[in-house]
């Protein structure tokens, strides 16, 4: 559960910031076809920073919805 | 101690560089650039020296203020791409503008505004100086890769001052920082042709003046991007905190003009009246550390600083440098 619940706000995140409002995301769906160029994939890192109470690493910016929900869950168990 | 701002000027490159124009020798678009950045055109250096520009944004700053060059007694000039590594490019404005009080430049990449502010406020504390120039001048077309599609477009070159003087009310908050990071946005220094110096690559210590490099800038976009979002909003954050007032309280926000979308950002991020975040890099491009300045003139010279209000000023960039400072116009 703890995983989709994630998974249902990083979808959220993303359609914040930039994100195609009618597309739907699976966990292999790339970042960009997703409608977040690069700065956009950035505006939703520092808005999951925010979400979530974590710090995440500009180097490590996901490309897809699943790289980025495991990354945040990392975070979220340090 | 105290400053307050009594002349504001500016002067930009007569030639402007559109989207379109980029675009004749680049692999890149009106659309991309202003999507992604907020920029339309740039000015670019042609015939002018930033000697030149300099020398003239301090005559408009005295002009506003009411004084003459004879009147200032310090010049603080803050510049990573001035005419001259030596001597200061404040002293070519003090040969410029024929009076010999101390001068000397700041570098602190686009924060160097703030910093400068910050030293001027400090020669005003130990009754050093009185009224001072506090100059940004940056010709950042001379430190592009112009075939980098990624970093020429964003910008441009230009010259603001600012006359300021001791008394009044500012800054009511100020804090200058540092987030050591020597390769998110740099520009290597001369390589020179020193027959002992072993650290440049491939160098061959006995090959004197065989080794030379191009100086020009490069970034680490989406680092930057990150910085300068959330350095905005822990600086204005800061800012407030330290002068005990709301956020809500302050009038205009001058950030530095990086990028359209690392201000909308911020301002979303800090739940800002959008109104009151002041653009004017679509016609300028980033022009460093005269961003901030130039920002001020404009809206000085459009007549929207009123008396009292309080300003917020956020410049970050290389370093990683952070000059944050909030004071009230009078």
């Amino acid at each position: 559960m703890a995983e989709s619940t994630t998974f249902e706000r990083i979808c959220d995140i993303i359609r914040d910031n930039g994100g195609t409002a009618d597309m739907e995301l699976t966990p292999e769906t790339k970042l960009a076809d997703a409608g977040l160029d690069s700065l956009a994939t950035v505006e939703a890192v520092i808005a999951c920073e925010d979400e979530f109470d974590i710090e995440i690493e500009t180097d490590s910016n996901p490309e897809t919805v699943g790289e980025f929900v495991e990354l945040v869950e990392s975070l979220m168990e340090n | 101690m105290a400053f307050h701002i009594t002349g504001t000027g500016s002067a930009l490159p007569q030639r402007s560089v559109t989207n379109d124009e980029l675009s004749s020798f680049l692999d890149t678009s009106d659309e991309w650039i202003a999507a992604r950045t907020g920029i339309r055109e740039r000015r670019i250096c042609t015939t002018e020296t930033l000697d030149e520009l300099a020398i003239a944004a301090c005559r408009r700053a005295l002009d506003a203020a009411g004084i003459t060059a004879a009147d200032i007694d310090l010049i603080v000039c803050s510049t990573t791409s001035g005419d001259h590594l030596m001597p200061a490019e404040a002293c070519a404005i003090a040969e410029g503008l024929g009076v010999d009080c101390p001068a000397f430049d700041v570098s602190a990449a686009c924060a160097g505004f703030v910093f400068a502010l910050d030293i001027a406020d400090g020669f005003f504390a130990r009754g050093r100086s009185q009224r001072a120039l506090i100059v940004s001048a940056e010709k950042m077309s001379r430190i592009l890769d112009w075939s980098d599609r990624a970093t020429c477009v964003l910008f441009g070159d230009g010259a603001a001052a600012c006359v300021v003087e001791a008394g009044g009310e500012s800054p009511l908050a100020i804090n200058l920082a540092c987030k050591p990071n020597l390769t998110a946005l740099a520009v290597p220094g001369i390589a020179g042709t020193s027959p002992f110096d072993e650290t440049r690559d491939g160098n061959d210590a006995r090959s004197a003046g065989s080794t030379t490099q191009a100086c020009s800038l490069t970034m680490k976009g989406q680092q930057v991007f990150k910085f300068g979002v959330t350095t905005i909003c822990d600086a204005v954050n800061g800012l407030c905190e330290q002068a005990g007032i709301e956020v809500s309280a302050i009038d205009h926000f001058i950030f530095h003009q990086a990028n359209e979308r690392i201000l909308a950002a911020a301002s979303a991020r800090l739940g800002l009246d959008d109104t009151k975040v002041a653009r004017t890099l679509a016609h300028t491009g980033n022009i460093s550390s005269a961003c901030i300045p130039y920002t001020i003139d404009t809206l000085a010279r459009n007549g929207e600083l009123k008396q009292g209000e309080l300003i917020a000023l956020v410049g970050f960039g290389a370093g990683l440098d952070t000059g944050s400072c909030l004071m009230r116009w009078s």
